[in-house]
Parts: structure tokens; C-alpha cells; sequence
């Protein structure tokens, strides 16, 4: 055998023994990462409180808060998401026992349809995907599946000659045994998913960067001093004033007037703005968030776009490309299809394995042991 | 059983999925249990009475290096409606700008982090002024060492 060919052989081992070993993990996060990509519709489809009526003008923000709060005793608004025209608008509150509801609102008819609590659907997935469920350890597991990955696509590229051809002329065969139809589909779906791979292993790398800055007590938010109002523009009065939702979106609009609303934060301490955050649709990747002082509506900061830290770009950034949430449904179906391609690459990768690898490596073992005794 | 091993070897990190298993019911849980032992204080500052909670653990380093613990202030209902928020600090505040750590949160439960000297003698004050909507301000004291967590140092 010549060297070139054993080299290759030995890329290819490398290739194969990189993921084998944890297959299984590997295929459970690429899959629960998959469904994650849809968690949030998948909620929508098995809960009909979060789904919106339709169409029609939508009624007045503090209308939606005044049902939302008179639908929980005790319950404090602490923010106001919209999700969508075909989701319901979600009022979080605060509840005495230090937890949160979320009051699903039709923001067309101003009737509350559900109130859900504790953990969702969307939370748990994110959660099992991203460190399952025990933090911080499962993160770092997790996030460390990154250096596998993308050993397994510089190592794939380099075993699988003119890979580029399966750009054009893809070839599976079903006819020629298993051995062969899994191989075929794995270096078909390898080629169709290497931006896939790039992508996802060195975003999930980006995961172990920020757990690494944060176990470090590096600060990873937006680097700038806190926005606070200041006690001279506090009134002096016996209870908290009421805010107009109303008036401070309109603030933010006048600040930023293209911007897709997303969140609007309540603070219930006073020296805390209200934080009103979309995206203004020139970088769908960067969103706006205006801060405005929740009484005299004033807008007090408008940070958006790249006037951020560079740390805090990159996580905004990253973390978007991680999990396809930057341009609605159709990005997210081209994540959740890649994140199963995959899912198919990991299991078919392991099917070659135990039909293959094991044979191959005990040959290299058995060719270097015979060149060794030839060479002394 | 030698073969059983040489096969089914590199399937044994499927077991990585029965991980999450023993969080399942912590986590669906209606309050999220807390994963390291607290210390609980109830404290009154004038008309209020505020819960003051902290993990067991010694503080924390921040990126500079300063010794930074993290505290929960919780409320009762309608608390909210007439605080305008509550500080903490180490020490007896000299006047109204160094009230110490805002805490920042919702209408029933806060959070601040708490700078902590480099060096505790033990005798350290824990001060939590709590100041009104009409400007008033009601401070609660707690000897730091009860709520530093830890060992106490």
C-alpha cells in the first residue's frame, strides 16, 4: 500500500472515530435540536389559547394588559410579547410566589384565551437541546459536541474525493444492499449540508466561548452602563403611577418608525426604563432596543444595529444562526430540515461504522504492524 | 459477553439521554426547586417585610476580580405599589446617592449583586434601605455574616 493511500486511510479512520464513540449523544442533540426549531409553532398547534383570531384592527396595548391583569389575581405585567399576526399577544406576569404566568391575549377581540404556567414545550426543549436540563455541566457537553463536528466535516472533506459532485449528480442506491445505500446517503447528505455543519459546529462552539467568559465573570451583556432614571425625575406621590403602555410604544416608534415590535419590557422598580425591543428590519439578525422612561414617555436610549460590544454582536449574531429564529417560518423549515439531514448523517454515519469501520481499522492496525516488522 | 462489549460498546453513550431523567420533576415542577441550599431572613424596614434570600455558597469573583454576592429580595403583595425600589449595600450608607445595589426584578421578587469588601472582619453590616414612592426611606440591618453564605468569610 502506498503512503498516500495509507494517509488517506487514516484521514478516513480519523474521520469515522471522531463521532462513533458518541454516536447516540450526538443524535439525540442534533434531533431534539431539530424539533426545537419549532418548538414555539409546535406549541401553537396543541395550545388553541395561543393562537390569534385574525384580522381586524387590534385593539389598544393597555386594553390587552387591564384583561391580562384582571384575569390573575395579584398578577404584576412584567412584559408584552407579540410573536406574529397568527399568535396570540403574551402578557407575563408576576405572581406573588416569586414564579410567572403567561395570559395568552387576542389582541383583536381583548379576550384572554389561556394562562399557562411553569415550564413550556418551547422552554423544555431548549433546555434538554441546550444542557440537558442540569446546568452548567450538560452545557459544556454539549457545546464541546462542536470540535467532533467539525473534525467530522474538515475530515469528511478530505476523505471523500470531488465531493463537489454530488452537488450535481447525486447518486443514492437503494438497490445494492444496505451497506451501500447508507454510505450513498451519507456522502450525498454530508455534501448538502456543509454550510450546514460549518455552521452549526462553530455557532455551538460560540456556546462554549460565552459559558467559558461567563464561568470567568466576564460581563456578556452590552457593555454600557445601565440606563437609569434619574430620583430627581421620580414624582413624589403615596403609590406607584400607572404607565400607558400606549404612550411609551409610541415613543419607541417615533424613535425607530420601521421597526417589527417584539417585546416590551415593564420594570417595577422605578429607577428601571421600560425596554421596548424589534427589529427595524435593515438587520433582521440586530435588534433595536429603546429604553423610555415608563412616566414622562421620554426616550432615554436607543441601542440597535452594530452599536454593541463586539462580544454581545457576536452572541446576538450567533446565537440567531444557531437556531434559524431571524427570519420566520421559511428559515426556520430550512433549519428544521437540515437539523434532520443531520440527525440521518449521525445514525447513517454510525450504520456505515458497524458494517465497515471495525474491519478497516483491525487492516491499518495489521498493514502498520507488518510495515514496522519489514522496516527493522 | 466479550462480544456483546466489542459490539455494543459505542452505543453505551445513549445512556447520556437517561441524564436529564432525575431533573424531569424538578423541572416541571411549579416552582423551580433551587439546585444549592439557601439562607432565608425575614426583615422589616419600616412598615415592610421583605424576605432576603441567598445561596449557601461564598461570593463570587467578578471579571476585575471584586468579591460580588448575590441577593433575592421578595415582597408581598401590594409592597410594590408603594416602593420605589430597594438598595443594598455593606456598611451604613453616608448619604442618598450610595444607598448601595439596586435591586432589579419584578413586583414580587429581586435581585442584586452586592460588592463586598476584600477583606471581612466579621462585624460587617448587611444594609437594605427600602425607599417610597413619597421619598421616605426605611433601612433593615442584618449582620452580614447570618447571610454572606458559605463558610461565612
Amino acid at each position: 500500500m502506498s503512503d498516500a493511500k495509507s494517509r488517506t486511510r487514516l484521514w478516513f479512520l480519523w474521520h469515522s472515530w471522531l463521532a462513533m464513540p458518541i454516536w447516540a449523544f450526538l443524535f439525540f442533540v442534533c434531533l431534539t435540536g431539530s424539533i426545537a426549531v419549532f418548538s414555539h409553532e409546535i406549541m401553537w398547534l396543541f395550545n388553541p389559547a395561543m393562537r390569534a383570531s385574525g384580522d381586524g384592527p387590534a385593539m389598544p396595548v393597555k386594553a390587552l394588559v387591564a384583561a391580562a391583569e384582571a384575569a390573575v389575581p395579584d398578577g404584576r405585567v412584567s412584559s408584552v410579547s407579540w410573536g406574529g399576526s397568527h399568535i396570540a399577544v403574551e402578557i407575563r406576569m408576576d405572581v406573588p410566589d416569586g414564579t410567572s404566568v403567561s395570559a395568552w391575549v387576542d389582541p383583536v377581540r381583548g379576550v384572554v384565551q389561556g394562562i399557562s404556567s411553569g415550564a413550556s414545550f418551547q422552554r423544555f426543549f431548549r433546555a434538554l437541546h441546550g444542557w440537558l436540563l442540569i446546568y452548567p455541566i450538560g452545557w459544556y457537553a454539549v457545546s464541546l459536541l462542536g470540535i467532533p463536528l467539525l473534525g467530522a466535516l474538515i475530515t469528511g472533506l478530505v476523505v471523500y474525493k470531488r465531493f463537489w459532485r454530488s452537488f450535481y449528480r447525486p447518486r443514492i442506491r437503494f438497490s445494492q444492499g444496505a451497506r451501500v445505500m447508507w454510505g450513498d446517503l451519507h456522502r450525498v447528505g454530508g455534501t448538502w449540508s456543509i454550510w450546514f455543519l460549518a455552521l452549526m459546529s462553530v455557532t455551538g462552539l460560540w456556546f462554549l466561548v460565552t459559558v467559558v467568559l461567563w464561568d470567568l465573570g466576564m460581563p456578556l451583556g452590552g457593555g454600557k452602563p445601565p440606563v437609569l432614571v434619574a430620583r430627581a425625575d421620580l414624582p413624589v406621590v403615596e403609590t406607584a403611577p400607572r404607565s400607558d403602555l400606549d404612550a411609551i410604544l409610541a415613543a419607541a416608534f417615533a424613535a425607530v418608525p420601521d421597526m417589527r415590535l417584539r417585546r416590551v419590557i415593564l420594570p417595577a422598580v422605578a429607577f428601571v426604563p421600560a425596554e421596548v425591543s424589534g427589529s427595524s428590519g435593515q438587520a433582521p439578525l440586530l435588534p433595536d432596543t429603546i429604553q423610555v422612561n415608563p412616566l414622562t414617555y421620554q426616550v432615554m436610549d436607543v441601542s440597535g444595529g452594530f452599536d454593541r460590544s463586539p462580544v454581545h454582536l457576536t452572541s446576538i449574531v450567533m446565537r440567531a444562526l444557531h437556531t434559524g429564529d431571524f427570519g420566520g417560518l421559511p428559515v426556520k423549515l430550512v433549519w428544521f430540515a437540515f437539523g434532520l439531514l443531520l440527525t440521518l448523517l449521525v445514525f447513517s454515519g454510525m450504520m456505515i461504522w458497524t458494517k465497515r469501520t471495525l474491519r478497516a481499522t483491525a487492516e491499518w492496525r495489521r498493514t502498520r504492524a507488518a510495515k514496522e516488522t519489514s522496516h527493522a | 459477553m466479550r462480544n456483546l462489549w466489542l459490539r455494543g460498546k459505542f452505543h453505551l453513550s445513549a445512556l447520556v439521554i437517561l441524564v436529564p431523567l432525575p431533573f424531569l420533576p424538578a423541572y416541571f415542577a411549579d416552582k423551580p426547586l433551587p439546585h444549592v441550599a439557601e439562607i432565608h431572613r425575614q426583615v422589616v424596614a419600616g412598615p415592610f417585610s421583605l424576605g432576603l434570600v441567598t445561596e449557601d455558597q461564598p461570593p463570587d469573583r467578578g471579571a476585575w476580580g471584586e468579591r460580588i454576592k448575590e441577593y433575592t429580595v421578595t415582597f408581598r403583595p401590594g409592597d410594590m405599589d408603594t416602593i420605589r425600589g430597594v438598595f443594598l449595600r455593606v456598611g451604613k450608607p453616608r448619604s442618598l446617592r450610595t444607598l448601595g445595589a439596586l435591586a432589579e426584578g419584578g413586583a414580587y421578587e429581586q435581585h442584586a449583586d452586592v460588592m463586598l469588601p476584600d477583606e471581612l472582619s466579621g462585624s460587617e453590616d448587611l444594609w437594605l434601605t427600602v425607599e417610597t414612592w413619597n421619598g421616605t426611606l426605611h433601612q433593615a440591618v442584618v449582620p452580614l455574616r447570618e447571610i454572606l453564605g458559605g463558610s461565612g468569610k
